[in-house]
Formats: structure tokens, sequence, C-alpha cells
């Protein structure tokens, strides 16, 4: 019994490697032809985004396109995006990007560096020229018509593709009146200025996170902003339109070099501690960030290259280039008090909070509450309309909609859960108000990637992005697909032909569409193994596809076949030391007897004689040594 | 060995394994992948250039070598350098208000339960199978197994938003100015309630559960028998007899979750509003503070070998058969 065991085991193995398909592949699969298999990177922390991730794989895998899921913690997401930018596709949820104001900054070839803003590695010498004539065109016409080619270029070749947009939900106790929301989806300054209700002189606003510093040159976050924009008064304000509107400045001119651009002041703006508020001042600020290189504000200093104060209230500001959105960075900066900043340091961890505002900081308990109140000698005497303002930290989205529910708090802006939403909605206390919110999430593609860099390949992946599904399904309706890249809000600069023109970027689950592009892209599954090879392209002449079998290119095969193994046998001096070296041998001696063949069937064949023979020679050598 | 020398080799290997630790935790942090600067980046502030600055602002781009030496002072100083996201030394961050928030709401909860879940076991064991015991043993495994977050969010529901009894969110009424220091505790305690409530139930199946097991070991010990022969009343039997030797084993429990209570409680925080350390630490992980996360990790690791050492000299001291060695 025992002795015959060895030779059964070694039967068994032959039998198995025989058998089994991928002992058959290494041999075949030419290292030239790279198979689609990716991956995806999304913030785990997001189930919303991880299953879009999903459903955007299963649908590629129905094309052949093989695409693993990488659920990561967001730092590591943006250091292998951003960074190291090592990655196939990543999919993440950018405020900013959908902005006008950033299409002169993102996606071109300067900013394909570590950290840049072009992890894509997305290169496009007009792409490059527009970003370039946009910074520096001031006429909103112009900017207008750059930005819309832009938005084509971006359609056409889709190194990124908008995947859905979340809707914010907006709520406040019934009565309440003077909101500004229509731009973010948040409140903008004006609300606080303008918040109104007959019956109630405290406003009481949910922040969904406690203000992490005090200090308003280290903002990190729209709840600070929440608290700042309260205390502190900017030079110009955007509307609901997001159009700089006049505010400390009353009125401002600007050069026809578009460089030098002087701000009139109202006169009658003071500081919480009753010093006026000049134009001394508004020098000093810009001075301020400039000289100590706030970062949180870089880009209002960057082009700064002096202040002039004309008078009183006058302040002229050069640049050193042209700078289109200027204005709208203005509509962020605090007018910082000369006499009290001018001896801190700009990151100082307790600066005393004396604004311009129309609230004065009163009181803050830390993770509970910041309190704020009316600012009697605002320069605006009919603004605020309420006593006292007062941010309550509530950080759970279902708390927060219990405490509207309850009427402890008056006001709240973010997300809810989709279950709460319908009670809330049906409260009869509660105005609740649904608004696409400006964080756009996206999909992104290495174009350094083979098979990725093809456009044709982009287009067909975009087509199996199912962003209804997406939206219908985890999203829970509180969202709409992204075909955009540049937020419908922004009315003036959101070109509305993009998804028409370019039917892909609205995705879908278009098999069809997205076999056909893969095809015409040439990649095709040339090792049936269910995954398509990125093949070279040959400009002049289309991929011929793999000829049928018959039964006769078979028996000629073998017979040349025949010939190549004799070939081989000779060459094969001992078992054991050639066995490793077969492979490529085979391959090759394959490949040169026979083209036109499926050589799959054909190596195949080979190995199963091969083994057939070996198999029987070590059954006659054991059986001798054994007798 | 005295306990002079005993006391002293202890205190100098404590020293030592700070020192250690204190090494460890600057190593393992920085090599989580990111920095501080991703966090203006989900808030989508990126703009160009400004990612380097920050790291700049934040001594990220000195050589690691520097960054230590820098860490080591701040360490032995106390002070912990200054937190990236709240521009402030991390130490006055962690023992500040929010210590105070957690402090109060785990110990008394976990007072609670303690008291609370010995009770239960020690009565339930004794009527092991009876209708009481059944009843509060399908009760623990209930209580034991259920999220609390869960049961923060029903508990909000029902007394808060149906009943108005107790307020949503909070450790105080949020704008209210208290006259004095009475009132502000009672406020205090109204919105103390939920939250400890919660976690109460949360944590009294686990230590009933316990309290029940040992204390049905020592039933069938010889001594209550004799005990119960003797005629001694059945009350004192359970009481005395009984129950003083079946909490031992929560006594050491509760030693070792004495670190745990310096970590905090996330989820009750978060569904509560509670400003507790947990948020913090949390937070602070996820943005990859290192100064707070520092902070609280060498805080976390000092009092677990403070208590550690105490425990060694409590039980030298009770126990005389312990010898030091």
């Amino acid at each position: 019994m025992n002795r015959y065991l060895p030779l059964s085991i070694i039967m068994i193995l032959f039998l198995v490697t025989t058998m089994f398909q991928p002992y058959a592949k290494p041999v075949l699969a030419q290292e030239s032809y790279p198979e689609m298999h990716y991956s995806v990177y999304a913030p785990e922390y997001d189930p919303v985004r991880v299953r879009a991730a999903q459903m955007f794989s299963e649908n590629a895998k129905k094309v052949g396109v093989i695409i693993d899921v990488k659920p990561v913690d967001f730092n590591v997401e943006v250091t292998k995006v951003i960074d190291e930018r090592d990655f196939d596709m990543y999919i993440i949820g950018w405020s900013s990007s959908n902005m006008p104001m950033y299409f002169s900054n993102f996606l071109v070839s300067w900013q394909d560096v570590p950290g840049g803003n072009n992890p894509e590695g997305f290169r496009n010498a007009e792409f490059d020229s527009l970003a370039k004539e946009l910074d520096s065109t001031i006429n909103v016409t112009k900017q207008r018509e750059i930005i819309f080619r832009m938005q084509e270029i971006l359609g056409e070749q889709v190194p990124r593709l908008g995947i859905y947009t979340r809707y914010i939900t907006q709520i406040w106790q019934k009565g309440w009146s003077g909101f500004h929301l229509e731009y973010w989806g948040y409140a903008s300054p004006l609300t606080w200025r303008n918040v109104y209700n007959p019956n109630k002189d405290t406003f009481i606003v949910v922040l969904n996170d406690d203000m992490r510093t005090v200090n308003p040159l280290r903002e990190q976050s729209i709840w600070e902003d929440y608290v700042w924009n309260s205390v502190y008064d900017t030079l110009v304000m955007l509307n609901d339109d997001y159009v700089p509107i006049p505010w400390l400045a009353y009125n401002w001119t600007v050069s026809e070099d578009g460089r030098t651009w002087t701000f009139y002041l109202v006169n009658n703006a003071t500081f919480h501690d009753g010093e006026p508020l000049t134009a001394s001042d508004v020098a000093f600020t810009l001075n301020y960030l400039k000289d100590n290189q706030v970062p949180t504000f870089i880009s209002t200093w960057r082009y700064i290259e002096s202040v002039q104060v004309i008078d009183d209230y006058t302040v002229q500001i050069t640049l050193n280039q042209t700078y289109a959105w200027f204005l709208y960075y203005l509509a962020d900066l605090p007018i910082l008090p000369e006499h009290i900043w001018s001896t801190l340091t700009w990151n100082a961890s307790e600066p005393p909070l004396i604004g311009s505002g129309p609230f004065v900081w009163s009181k803050r308990v830390t993770g509970e509450y910041i309190e704020l109140l009316k600012y009697d000698n605002y320069w605006r005497s009919d603004m605020p309309k309420v006593n006292k303002l007062i941010f309550r930290v509530i950080k759970s989205m279902e708390t927060a909609a219990l405490a509207l529910q309850n009427g402890e708090v008056d006001f709240y802006t973010y997300y809810v859960p989709p279950a709460t939403l319908d009670t809330l909605k049906t409260n009869p206390n509660l105005d609740v108000n649904l608004v696409r919110g400006f964080t756009y999430y996206y999909l992104g593609f290495n174009l350094r990637r083979p098979g990725l860099n093809r456009t044709l390949v982009r287009r067909a992946l975009c087509y199996l992005m199912p962003k209804e599904d997406v939206v219908n399904g985890p999203l829970m309706g509180l969202g709409e697909p992204a075909n955009w890249y540049i937020s419908p809000r922004f009315t003036l600069y959101y070109n509305p032909e993009i998804p028409l023109k370019y039917p892909w970027v609205r995705g879908g689950s278009a098999y069809d569409e997205a076999s056909r592009l893969l095809d015409e892209a040439n990649t095709m599954d040339i090792d049936g193994d269910g995954v398509r090879e990125i093949l070279p392209i040959v400009p002049t002449q289309p991929p011929t596809p793999p000829p049928e079998i018959n039964v006769s290119e078979i028996s000629e095969a073998i017979g040349a076949l025949h010939g190549a193994i004799t070939d081989l046998s000779t060459k094969i001096t001992g078992l054991s030391g050639t066995v490793s070296g077969m492979p490529g041998k085979l391959s090759e001696a394959v490949a040169n007897a026979l083209s036109g063949i499926n050589t799959y069937l054909m190596v195949l064949t080979v190995l199963v004689v091969i083994n057939l023979l070996i198999t029987i020679a070590l059954i006659v050598l054991i059986r001798r040594y054994l007798a | 060995m005295g306990l002079r020398e005993y006391t002293i080799r202890r205190v100098i290997e404590l020293i030592i394994s700070l020192f250690l630790f204190s090494t460890i935790s600057f190593i393992i942090f920085r090599m989580m992948p990111g920095d501080p600067s991703s966090l203006y980046l989900e808030e989508g502030i990126l703009e160009p250039g400004m990612r380097e600055a920050i790291r700049h602002m934040l001594g990220l781009d000195k050589p690691l070598w520097e960054q230590y030496l820098i860490y080591l002072k701040n360490t032995f100083t106390f002070t912990f350098g200054v937190s990236f996201l709240y521009n402030k030394p991390a130490i006055d961050i962690i023992l500040s208000r929010k210590l105070l928030n957690t402090l109060a709401l785990l110990l008394s909860s976990h007072g609670l339960a303690i008291v609370f879940g010995i009770l239960l076991g020690v009565w339930s064991a004794w009527r092991r199978g009876k209708v009481f015991d059944i009843s509060s043993m399908l009760a623990a495994f209930i209580l034991y197994s259920l999220p609390v977050f869960w049961v923060g969010i029903v508990m909000l529901l029902l007394f808060s938003v149906k009943l108005g009894l107790f307020p949503l969110a909070g450790t105080i009424t949020a704008g209210l100015t208290h006259e004095n220091i009475l009132q502000y505790m009672a406020d205090y305690l109204h919105h103390l309630i939920l939250p400890a409530t919660a976690i109460t139930l949360i944590r009294l199946g686990g230590d009933y559960l316990i309290t029940r097991n040992t204390m049905i070991t020592v039933i069938g010990e010889d001594y209550i028998k004799t005990a119960l022969a003797k005629g001694v009343p059945e009350k004192i039997v359970v009481w005395k007899h009984a129950a003083r030797n079946a909490v031992l084993p929560i006594v050491t429990w509760v030693g070792l979750e004495i670190a745990v209570i310096f970590s905090g409680a996330v989820l009750t925080e978060s569904v509560f509003s509670w400003d507790g350390i947990g948020k913090l630490i949390y937070d602070a992980a996820l943005w990859r503070d290192y100064p707070i996360l520092e902070a609280a990790f060498f805080i976390i690791i000092f009092v677990t070998l403070v208590a550690n050492f105490l425990t060694d000299l409590a039980y030298a001291a009770l126990d005389p058969r312990v010898k030091y060695d």
C-alpha cells in the first residue's frame, strides 16, 4: 500500500497542474499587455462614497475592467493621492473645486507636483493657457467665456468626473426671517445682520462643532466663520448670487490693468472699543497678513505689492499682477484694529476679540456655547435686528434635529439623517428647506496609469458610474447627480451644455456604450480570463480580433507542434533541471512556429502532452526502482 | 527588602518606563500617514502653497531629530507643545473643563453601575434559578448588548422631546447666567442625569454578570454551608460572608478601568454633546494633532503606572503574605 503512495501523489500533482488553467496563464500573459486592473480609494468614514465606489466597481466588472475598492483613512487617501500621487482612481469630497475661482489653479500643468491641485496629472496646453488668461481677466463676460471653454475641455477629456452633490438641510423656527442662505447652503454673513423675529430678541444657532481657536486668523471651519462673520466686518460682502457688494467700502475703483484697487470706506464705522475704523486699519490688516505670511489667508495677500493710505477713509492697494478674484478673497478678510493687533503675534492663542461687526464678543463656555451681544454703535443703524446671538454647540446631527423639534434652538444648517428629516418636515413649527450644497463628490483618474491615460477609456468608465443609483440608494434621495465642473449655483459661470455635449459626463450604467468605447480604445480580453488587456495603439490598423478556431488548423498546429516538441526535447537534458525554464522556451517556440492560432489552446495541449510523457517516464522509473 | 527600598526602586522603574513610552508615542503618532495640514483639505480651503506654509507654521518641516528634541523638552516640562488644532498648550486643553466633564460623567455612572451591579448580582446569585434571577439575567444580557448611542437617542426622544424633563445637549444651559454656585451645580446635574443613566444602564449588565458568577462560586464554598448550618441569619451570610469575597474581582476590574476614564467615552459624549476628553482625543487622532495625542497618551500611561504602583503598595500593606521584591 505504502509503496504506491509517492506514485499516486505524483500522478495527482501532474493531473492537477495540467487541468489547472492558471498554470498555463503565466506562460501566455505577455508582459507587454497589462491588464485593466485598477483600484479606487474612498474615505472609509463615509459609507456613501464607499458604496458609490463599490457600485462603480460592480459595473466595471461587467465590461471586463477590474476595480478594487479600497476604503482608507482620509489622511491616507490625501497622502496617497495628493502627496505621493500613487493611485489609480480616487473618490473625494472637495468643497471648493467646483467654484469658478478655482479654475485658475487646478488641473493645470504647474500644479502637477506633489501636494499640488493636479494629482490626476492632467496636461492640456489649451487648458493651461486659459487658466493663465483667467487669472488676469477682470472682465466678467470674458471670464465667463474662458471658464465655459475650460469646462468643455474637462468634459471632453474627463480627468475627473462629478458623482453627486448632497443637499444641505436648512431648518428654522417659523417666525424668523432675513436669512441669506442661497449661496453655500450655509448662512452668509448677511444672515447675522438681517435675521429678525418680531417676537424674539435672542437668536440661537446650532454649531456642529465647537470653535477650536479664538483667533480669527487661525480659522479652520465654517463654524468658526459663523462667529467671526458676526464679530468682524469686511470691506465687501458677497450677495446671494455670489457677486461682491459694497460693505465697509461703499465704493471702489480698479485701474485699467487691474492692478491698482482703490477702496472708499464708510466714515462712521467703529470698533467695539470705540476707536474709529479707518483706512490705516485696512492697510495694517493687509500688511500684517503679508508680513507674517499668514497661511490661512495666503490667497488674499499673495499678490499684494503695497498698500497706501490716501486719506482717513481711502485706501489704495497695488498688486504685482492682475488678480481676478481679489474682491472675493477680500470678502473673507476680517478688518483688524491696528491699535490692538500691532502689539500681538498673529497666532496668539487668546487675542482680545475686538472687531467692528454687528455683534460684540461676550462670553464663551468651551464646548457649550458662544454668546454675542448686539453692538449698539454699529455703523449701519438698522442692523443687527436681534439683541443676542447664541451659537450653541451640538455635535450630533440627530440631537440637533431633536433640539429643533423641542424649540431649544432657532436655526440649523447642515446635514440631517434622512429618517429624521421626515419628522422635521411634518413639524408645524419648523420651516425646512433643502438646497444643493457646495461640496462636490467626484472621481479622479490617474492619467499616468496605462489605460487611464486614454481618453476613450476614461469616457467608458464615466459611463459606468451609476450616479442616479448612488443618489437614490445610499444617499437616500438627499442629493443629486453632479454633472458639472462648476456648480449650477454659479449661474454666471456654469456651462449647462456639458452633459448634453459630452453624454458620458452623465454617468449611468451604459454597458454597451462603455464596451464600445473600450474596444475602440484598443483594450480587449485576449486571454479569456474576463479581464481586458491594454493593447498598444497602432494608429493606422485597427486591432484584428482573434480568429475562429477550426479543426484543420488545430491538426496543422499539432503537426507543427510535434516539430517544436522534438526540438525542445533535445534541449531538455535533464528533467529536473529545466522544468523551470520550460515555459519561456515553450512560448517562444510556439510563437515562432504558429501564428494565427489560439495560442492559449495550443500551449495547453503542449503542456498536457509533456506532462503525460513525464508522468509515464516517472511511473516507469519508479516501478523499476521499487521492483 | 524594606518598604523604602521597594518604593525607590519602583519610582525609578516608573521614570524609565515613562521615558520609554514617551519615545514610543512620539514614533507611533508620526508613523500614522498624513499630517495636520489635511484638515484644511477636508474643509475645502486648499490654496496653492498653503500646505507648505501650514507645515512650516506647525514646525513639521524640521528634521525629525529636532522635532524629537523639542518634544522631549515639552514632555518633561509638562507643556506638551502647542496643539495644532486649538493653538494652545496641549496640557491646558486636556486639564480643563473637558477633563472635569468626563470625570463627572464616568465616575458617577461607573459608580452607580458598580453599586447596583454588585447588589443585584449578589442577590440574583443567592436566588439562583428563581424568577428574580432569571428576569434580571435576561435584562442584564439585553442591556449589555445594547449600543450606547442607541440607548442615548431613545432616552433623549423619550425624556427630552416627549416628556420635556431633561435638556437635550450640553453640560449647562446655553446663554444662562447662573446666580450662584448652587444654581450652577443644579443646572449641571440636570444635564448630567441622562448621559450618566445611559452609561450606567450599559455598564450595569457587565458588573452584574461578573458579580453573579463569582458569587455563585463563593456560595458553593464550605464555610457558607457551615455558617448556614450553625444558624447565622441568611442576610448576614449573603452580605457579610459571601458578598465580601465575591466583589474582589470587581475591585480589580475597577483598578484596570481607571485608564479608560481618561480616554473618555466618545459615543456617549457625541450623542449628548457632552464636551469631554473622548471627543477631544478622537478628533486629535483624526486630524493628527500630535501634541494633544502625546499629552493624552502620556497622561494615560502615567495614571496607569501610578495606579498600578499604588495598588501594589496597597496589596502589600493589606495582605501580610505579599512580600516586597
